[in-house]
């Protein structure tokens, strides 16, 4: 069974290490980034099976990040979570316009979040 | 007759292993009939076959056991704490009495006689007044419909239907038809927009339907209760769907409702006759044990004796090398008939292998019956509060690695819930929940296995290790260790850090045992610890231990074995890329990573006619270029034990033995990457 690669994009230390931290402990490789900018430099065209991010985010944020990973082609199709404070009506108009493959909402208990990306990675 | 006793003895024994999986499945859901069912099931069987075999005593209690369980499962008697612990007991006598030939000691004569007390009827009608008002569980079906009407551009937001559909399908019994009525001409058909909408009836909540479409919008499905004879009289529903399905008129929508209904119908139908059936055959006297294994869905099995796969082993081993052989003979004498015969027999053997090597493997989880036991017993004995999480228990490892690990992991797991997880008390007071998480987690990566066992306890203090390893006189005082380090060296002989010797760790047998069973195991083994947070055990395992895909190279006439899983590219040394590789260094993807010249390590002169040629290597996330004179092809290479006199030839983890008959060495490259 191959590892499954998973990007974590977060301006927040703590999360980033958090999430990070379960990722690997659960089996996952984990690439991570804290803007959107360096987070574009890792789509250089390596195998990656899901992509996380934040939304509010200086500089790029979640939602143009999504954008631009979605212009390259590899990356068309990938699922992309993003992690958000956003309430359930709101993200929903959000997830339409970007292309995003679900949401997660801050804060979130890890056993949550790790059932949700193991059905987006699936 | 003492054949078939021994049979007997084998089957119940695996009978019982199964029960105690059951009963700590029963423990986290005590109200499951299904679970309750079985454990009823289990006791009828054993206690119909224990008294053929002069297995009087456990015939007695398993009698017992069934009169109790016949009554919880009539809903007469609420099953308790109590009686499931006394279940538990039953299970060791039952063990007990199967080993001793239907013999108890005075002590264990009393605990067997209390439990055959329990099913007494006075005793049941004393429980019985207490457990009245227990209602019904409940068990009722919902059926719902449900459309899946996906955007087109779904895809494109990196949702898989497919997934989606199958993790539905895993919900319940369900009837799902396919809507292509929007599915444009060839010509326009766009492969990444979906033109499909979902039909489903199926038997789930509307909870857990709505969490498998977790990734879909709102407008994207509907999910509407129906009940299957009124189906087409439900208008809420009729109009909901009109909007999407588009029918001409009202009786086309009607027909087709009435139309998945039936198919619907049909499917449940059967699968509720089979039900039936296996219930009324269950009835029929008294079954054979064999007979309950098959109906209880364990998969078809034959058991065979270990060494009979071993003697397989070899011969398949010896096949393989046979195969290279002929090939080296074939590719000198070039017979271009042969080809196609040469390459088939080695496709074969090889496949041959891989099915070989499949029935040594068993899932981890068949000594999970063990631990979670272990952990069940530990908490109670220990007064402590713990939840056993266990990940990739179906991850599979060879049957030799999987015996020889048991006991290991029980001393590690023991020692995550003896030294690691506070009490509750003492959790409460850390501001952490009062049950403790002992986590287990298997899973492969590249040719090994990791398990991990984690607890969320107190961690281990690197100041204390540290100071023990030093009184001790294992380090000196003046080496500065990293935290790492220092944990590590709780796996060295006679290190214990027990500050009392309980019954149930620090008895001197420490981590060194554990840390030498998996040495044998070719493994490896790491500590990481963090204060209140908890401390990992790591165990890294091959996959199995006999043979492995390699690359044949060699390096003067040295013949050398590199594992194929390390392997990331074979190239050819440039001469302009041969000055970045005097400094040691070697580009490869345009990035510099170290160069290790394998002449040097190895003291072996290269033969100066050869072009160099780089084997680049990856090991964690990080490239290695490992220079040789030649690079001579694939190789399966039957790992044969380096010998005691070898035994400071570290570099190498085995040897092998080619195909025109001579040695090569198969190189550690862990080992070498760590050193150089």
């Amino acid at each position: 069974m191959e590892k499954k690669t998973i990007v974590v994009v977060d301006d927040f230390e703590n999360t980033l290490f958090v999430v990070e931290f379960t990722l690997k402990n659960n089996g996952y490789n984990v690439l991570k980034a804290s803007n959107g900018e360096d987070a574009l430099k890792i789509f250089d065209g390596k195998d990656i099976d899901l992509l996380v991010t934040d939304l509010n985010m200086p500089g790029i944020d979640g939602i143009e990040l999504t954008n631009r990973v979605r212009k390259i082609e590899k990356y068309k199709y990938l699922p992309i979570l993003m992690l958000t404070t956003e309430t359930d009506s709101k993200k929903k108009e959000l997830a339409r316009e970007a292309s995003v493959t679900g949401w997660i909402q801050k804060p979130f208990k890890m056993e949550k979040f790790l059932a949700v990306i193991e059905k987006c990675i699936k | 007759m003492e054949e078939f006793k021994k049979k007997f003895i084998e089957d119940a024994k695996e009978l019982v292993n199964e029960l105690e999986t059951t009963l700590l499945e029963l423990e986290k859901a005590m109200t499951n009939k299904q679970i309750i069912e079985k454990v009823f099931r289990v006791m009828h069987t054993l206690k119909g076959t224990a008294g053929m075999y002069g297995f009087d005593k456990v015939g007695e209690i398993t009698h017992a056991l069934e009169n109790v369980y016949d009554e919880i499962r009539a809903g007469k008697l609420l099953l308790d704490d109590e009686i499931l612990q006394n279940t538990f007991i039953s299970v060791d006598l039952i063990n007990y009495l199967l080993n001793s030939e239907d013999k108890l000691d005075d002590n264990l004569q009393k605990e067997f006689e209390r439990i055959i007390r329990l099913s007494d009827t006075s005793e049941l009608e004393k429980r019985k007044d207490t457990s009245q008002e227990q209602t019904e569980s409940d068990t009722k079906s919902e059926l719902n419909y449900v459309l899946l009407i996906p955007n087109i551009d779904t895809f494109k937001r990196g949702v898989n239907i497919e997934a989606t559909i199958v993790e539905l399908e895993e919900l319940g019994l369900h009837y799902i038809e396919i809507i292509k009525k929007e599915l444009p001409k060839f010509e326009s058909f766009d492969p990444t927009s979906i033109y499909l909408k979902w039909e489903i009836i199926i038997n789930a909540d509307k909870e857990s339907i709505t969490d498998v479409f977790m990734f879909f919008l709102e407008d994207e499905f509907i999910i509407h209760p129906v009940s299957l004879n009124e189906i087409d009289k439900n208008k809420e529903l009729k109009s909901l769907i009109n909007k999407h399905l588009r029918f001409k008129n009202e009786e086309e929508e009607i027909e087709h409702l009435k139309n998945i209904t039936q198919k619907f119908a049909k499917i449940s139908n059967i699968k509720t006759e089979k039900l039936n059936d296996v219930e009324g055959k269950r009835k029929e006297s008294v079954q054979t044990v064999n007979q309950f294994l098959n109906k209880s869905n364990i998969q078809d099995s034959v058991r065979v004796p270990a060494t009979k796969l071993d003697d397989l082993m070899n011969l398949v081993s010896e096949l393989v090398i046979l195969g290279s052989r002929l090939e080296l003979f074939h590719d000198k004498e070039d017979y271009t008939l042969m080809d196609e015969l040469v390459e088939n027999l080695n496709k074969m053997s090889r496949n041959f292998r891989d099915i070989v090597l499949n029935i040594r493997l068993v899932p981890i989880n068949t000594i999970m019956v063990r631990l979670n036991r272990l952990v069940h017993d530990l908490a109670r004995d220990l007064d402590k509060k713990i939840d056993l999480v266990v990940e990739g228990a179906d991850t599979e490892l060879d049957k030799t690695i999987i015996n020889n690990l048991e006991g290991p992991l029980m001393h590690i797991i023991r020692n995550c819930i003896d030294h690691g997880i506070e009490s509750a008390d003492e959790r409460v007071k850390k501001g952490k929940s009062p049950k403790g998480i002992v986590r287990f987690i298997a899973f492969y990566s590249g040719a090994n296995v990791f398990i991990q066992v984690q607890d969320d306890g107190r961690g281990i203090n690197p100041d204390i290790i540290h100071q023990i390893a030093i009184d001790k006189g294992f380090v000196d005082k003046s080496t500065k260790l990293t935290e790492k380090e220092i944990y590590n060296l709780i796996v060295l002989p006679g290190f214990t850090t027990a500050k009392k010797v309980t019954e149930i760790s620090g008895r001197g047998v420490g981590m060194d045992v554990v840390k030498q069973n998996i040495s044998d195991l070719r493994g490896e083994i790491e500590i990481d610890s963090e204060i209140d947070l908890g401390t990992s055990v790591t165990l890294k395992l091959p996959l199995t231990l006999s043979i492995i895909d390699s690359l044949h190279v060699r390096i003067a006439k040295q013949n050398l074995i590199i594992p194929l899983s390390f392997i990331d590219a074979c190239e050819i040394i440039d001469e302009d890329k041969k000055i970045t590789s005097i400094h040691n260094n070697y580009e490869y993807n345009g990035k510099l990573i170290p160069l290790i010249n394998l002449s040097k390590v190895f003291k072996i002169n290269k033969e100066d006619s050869h072009k160099s040629r780089i084997v680049v290597l990856q090991y964690t996330d990080k490239y290695y270029a490992l220079e040789v004179d030649q690079i001579i092809g694939e190789h399966q290479a039957v790992i044969k034990p380096l010998g005691e006199i070898f035994g400071n030839m570290n570099l190498f983890s085995g040897a092998t033995i080619l195909g025109d008959g001579s040695l090569a060495f198969i190189i550690d490259i862990i080992k070498l990457l760590k050193e150089y």
